[in-house]
């Protein structure tokens, strides 16, 4: 469970958020959806204490891993396997808990083959996919997931979703920012609007997709967003 | 905590080490060096300066050195005013045998390298009339006076300013993408969410700096004694000396130029910041060696300075142990004032600010 109670936030006098009092659920996936520019990157690094709230507070159990999005770039010089291995040491994971959580992760993310490689010498899809392994790797309880198929190809965004079911199944609380409807309409369980700078509620995806037609799900987002 | 800086170092420097500009930085010294010490052994040694004639004017008398001038080349004019001749270039040096010193016309470069000849020819003469061993060198000249004013040596003249340039500018370079560099890529980020404390992080990178200064200096030092090929080269001592103020000089600037990477916005502004300020050093260096005062022990408790006064002394064989210890003390207590002040106002909103 993450609660945000009365979270501000402005950068340069420029207001981006104001006002959130909501609780995104614990063992389930939240889908975070605002236009471009509403602050959803924002709430997900201030989740993270990469940015301190104006006001406000953040309440939440347990480790955090998280995919910023945009342009991935890790250490450009450094193996993938190298990369993965030196966030792995920062969380202090044994080469046990290392390997073993390797492995559980490959059988959903394909790595192995471009393990050796240089990161700089990678496409964008697999980079994604390194990004998304690092911040998984010492198996946090919460994880945000900025844009994460951004970048991937159909199989890759398969595995990713597939992924993310599996780390639901294993009780993770999951908040996913994106533009992507299949994200929204297939992988999440509810579904938290920002808009005007604010959350104003979070739905139940059921409720909020009700009598809505598959190929109606992306005009109803749109609809709201821009009421 | 430890456990963790040592996985920061080791994962930058294998960032430094994959980074081929790490290879110019080592392999400069053994390449300037030598070609510097070749150079100005040409233009300051050759024969035909030492064959070339020696006009003079003496003050005050010393036998000990009469057979000196009447066996060597030298023409002893007799001038009202020995200033005004020099100056007017009448005559290449003045030698005072009272206060032991040779005055030269700095505006004449042959006055300046006479001089220089004629100061260790005087040297060479006084230690051989008065069978001196030669490992006590350096405190006969002193007391004789003659290195102080005259010597334009390698040592002396340039060897402290391209050491200089060396120790502080070897790693601004890595320094800029450490904290500017992640900052732009985004993995600075991704470092700060993986809840390490700001002084695990400043430290990690700072210690991994210092290895690859340690590294320049020993090359360095190592380049310049084998370049020197036994005509200059130091003593263990000097070396010593000149490896304490240089590393202590190299710790200075790698904590500048990482805190001065950690407050800049980009790469691009932490190179502009960085090749300003670590210029300081070079030009105090420039002045210290163009304006050659003497001055006392309470110097090596002004940092930079301190490093720069001991650095030229140590190239003149003059370093001595208490400058050193303090100028090492004096140096470290200042890093140690950088980073608690970095770490103080490192917030991570502040940092992260692109």
């Amino acid at each position: 469970m993450i609660k945000y109670s009365n979270i501000y936030k402005s950068f340069k006098k420029n207001s981006v958020l104001e006002n959130i009092n909501i609780t995104i659920p614990s063992s389930e996936i939240t889908a975070l959806v605002g236009k471009n520019g509403s602050g959803k990157t924002t709430l997900m690094r201030l989740t993270a204490s990469l940015l301190s709230p104006d006001k406000g507070k953040i309440d939440y159990k347990g480790s955090i891993g998280i995919l910023l999005g945009g342009s991935i770039n890790l250490y450009g010089n450094l193996s993938v396997e190298e990369n993965i291995d030196f966030f792995a040491r920062l969380h202090k994971l044994s080469k046990y808990e290392f390997e073993n959580n390797l492995s559980e992760i490959n059988k959903f993310i394909q790595i192995d083959d471009f393990m050796n490689k240089k990161f700089n010498q990678i496409s964008r899809g697999m980079q994604q996919k390194t990004a998304l392994v690092i911040s998984i790797i010492h198996n946090p309880d919460i994880l945000l997931l900025d844009e994460p198929s951004t970048g991937l190809d159909l199989m890759a965004t398969k595995d990713v979703f597939n992924f993310v079911k599996m780390l639901k199944d294993k009780e993770k609380t999951i908040l996913i920012s994106t533009h992507n409807i299949s994200e929204i309409a297939d992988l999440s369980d509810n579904i938290a609007i920002l808009k005007n700078k604010t959350i104003s509620k979070i739905e139940k995806r059921e409720i909020f997709f009700e009598n809505c037609e598959k190929q109606e799900q992306l005009n109803k987002i749109c609809n709201y967003l821009e009421k | 905590m430890l456990k963790t800086i040592s996985i920061i170092i080791i994962k930058e420097l294998k960032l430094i080490v994959r980074n081929r500009g790490v290879w110019i930085v080592f392999l400069l010294p053994t390449i300037i060096f030598p070609i510097i010490n070749i150079g100005t052994s040409y233009f300051c040694n050759t024969n035909s300066i030492i064959q070339q004639k020696y006009n003079i004017s003496i003050i005050g008398e010393n036998k000990f050195y009469n057979d000196f001038f009447e066996n060597q080349n030298i023409i002893i004019t007799k001038c009202k005013d020995p200033l005004k001749s020099l100056t007017n270039n009448d005559i290449d040096l003045i030698i005072n045998l009272d206060k032991s010193v040779i005055t030269y016309n700095s505006k004449n470069i042959l006055s300046l390298i006479k001089a220089n000849t004629l100061g260790e020819r005087l040297q060479q003469y006084s230690i051989q009339n008065l069978n001196i061993q030669k490992n006590i060198l350096c405190r006969i000249e002193n007391e004789k006076g003659f290195i102080e004013t005259v010597d334009i040596s390698l040592n002396k003249f340039l060897m402290p300013i391209v050491f200089i340039v060396f120790v502080s500018n070897s790693c601004s370079n890595y320094a800029d993408d450490m904290f500017a560099g992640e900052k732009e890529k985004g993995t600075l980020e991704i470092l700060f969410s993986s809840k390490l404390s700001k002084s695990t992080i400043f430290l990690g990178k700072v210690f991994s700096l210092i290895i690859i200064e340690l590294l320049s200096t020993i090359i360095s030092l190592i380049s310049f004694n084998i370049s020197a090929m036994g005509k200059q080269s130091l003593d263990i001592n000097d070396m010593l000396y000149l490896f304490l103020s240089a590393i202590s000089l190299g710790c200075i600037s790698s904590f500048v130029s990482l805190s001065i990477s950690l407050f800049s916005r980009n790469v691009r502004e932490s190179q502009i910041i960085n090749s300003f300020v670590l210029s300081i050093p070079v030009t105090l260096s420039v002045f210290k060696i163009l304006y050659n005062s003497k001055a006392g022990n309470w110097i090596y408790t002004i940092p930079i300075i301190n490093s720069i006064e001991l650095i030229t002394n140590s190239l003149s064989n003059n370093g001595n142990m208490v400058a050193g210890i303090i100028t090492f003390l004096t140096n470290i207590a200042l890093c140690i004032v950088i980073s608690f002040v970095s770490i103080r106002y490192m917030k991570k909103e502040v940092v992260l600010q692109t």
